[in-house]
């Protein structure tokens, strides 16, 4: 078996994992399993938030050992779902090392385009509004707010702004747009339902999500980075509704 | 009661979006979604009879996390694939809005009382996922593999 080609998939699986919001135990146990194929006597894995440490080692081999830092990270649970899917085929002998490896090279190399999903955000919004039990009229305007803000929002990232700005800007954007749309367009609306349907995408559900899953399994050092990210997030959110509504 | 299904019909709404913008996987979407609307509609049915919004974000927690996981199991997926987006109707953004809308007003107090309920709230969904998990028991894979690991260097 090719070590060099095992351990680059493995790599490639830990990368694309890290950078699409995998929890650390998933990154850790799927990199494992793969390096655990080579049946070697040593297989050590260490995965962080910001990165990832991975070791192969056994009497016969020198040893190899590679060391990725991840600067990005982004939530695409679609590219998770494609390398579980690749390394259990692998780990269960269903498919060649060689057609593993290209299948996540493959992966790895497909562009990362900024999803313009307009639609599903003024969806998103205007079924939160729906939720909270507001009347059609307050349905509407958060669907329009949600569908404004989409498009700041993907603006943003095209420009690749930082994360604080980019949910900062977003929710002065939201929260000035709700305040107008509240105080000229005709009707009775509920302001406070509105802004909540509204701020509903920027809020750092996947951060707490996965910083519990992370606590969970015991990678204590994650789960506090992911909880820190999520209070980053939900802190730039409030200080951009703050300066929002000031101003309106 | 029909406001109820209303409120629900919403919650599945919002969760399908939810999962096209962190793009779930179309034919895992509708699960998603059916989870998140089962979760809030287990949440307002408990606040109405309870009384305790902690409470039931719990009780809708739990629920949503169990379906999360039998619906990881059937399709051989990782659970955060439903748990991300359906967990989000129970996720405390209105707290944050109220925390700043308080400070702005400025009644500290107020602030500092919606601070905390937050807080509990978060807490209250970390739990829920915790006994769930832990019920459901998908650790022994894990604890496999670091005894193996453990055993290798000694």
């Amino acid at each position: 078996m090719d070590y060099k080609l095992l351990f680059d998939t493995a790599v490639f699986a830990g990368e694309l994992l890290m950078k699409n919001g995998a929890e650390t135990y998933r990154v850790e146990d799927t990199m494992y399993r793969i390096l655990k194929k080579s049946n070697r006597k040593t297989v050590q894995v260490l995965v962080m938030m910001t990165g990832f440490v991975a070791t192969l080692d056994d009497p016969s081999m020198d040893s190899l050992t590679v060391v990725r830092r991840i600067n990005s990270r982004g939530t695409d649970l679609e590219m998770i779902d494609k390398v579980n899917v690749i390394s259990r085929e692998f780990c269960s002998d269903q498919i060649s090392l060689e057609e593993a490896f290209h299948r996540m090279k493959a992966l790895w190399r497909e562009p990362h385009e900024v999803r313009k999903n307009l639609t599903a955000m003024a969806a998103l919004t205007g079924g939160f509004a729906v939720m909270f039990g507001g009347s059609a009229a307050d349905v509407a305007v958060a669907a329009a707010t949600g569908f404004l803000t989409a498009a700041v929002l993907f603006f943003c990232r095209k420009i690749q702004l930082h994360m604080f700005l980019e949910n900062m800007l977003c929710s002065v954007f939201l929260a000035v747009v709700v305040g107008l749309a509240v105080t000229f367009l005709p009707g009775d609306y509920s302001r406070d339902l509105i802004v909540v349907s509204a701020i509903m995408p920027l809020v750092p559900g996947a951060a707490i999500t996965n910083a519990v899953f992370d606590t969970l399994h015991g990678d204590y050092l994650s789960g506090l980075a992911r909880a820190a990210e999520a209070f980053v997030i939900a802190a730039a959110v409030a200080l951009g509704i703050g300066i929002g509504m000031s101003l309106i | 009661m029909t406001d109820m299904i209303i409120q629900c019909v919403g919650a599945i709404i919002a969760v399908v979006g939810f999962g096209i913008v962190l793009r779930v996987p179309a034919k895992f979407l509708w699960w998603a979604g059916l989870d998140g609307g089962i979760g809030w509609l287990v949440y307002l049915t408990a606040n109405r009879m309870l009384e305790s919004p902690l409470l039931s974000t719990f009780l809708g927690a739990m629920v949503i996390s169990a379906g999360a996981h039998l619906c990881a199991r059937k399709f051989r997926t990782p659970v955060t694939m439903f748990l991300i987006p359906a967990n989000m109707t129970l996720v405390p953004g209105a707290g944050m809005y109220r925390i700043v809308y308080y400070i702005l007003q400025p009644r500290n107090e107020l602030s500092m009382y919606y601070f905390q309920q937050t807080l509990q709230t978060a807490g209250m969904i970390a739990l829920a996922m915790f006994v769930v998990n832990t019920a459901l028991g998908n650790f022994h894979i894990k604890r496999e593999n670091a005894s193996k690991r453990d055993g290798e260097n000694h």
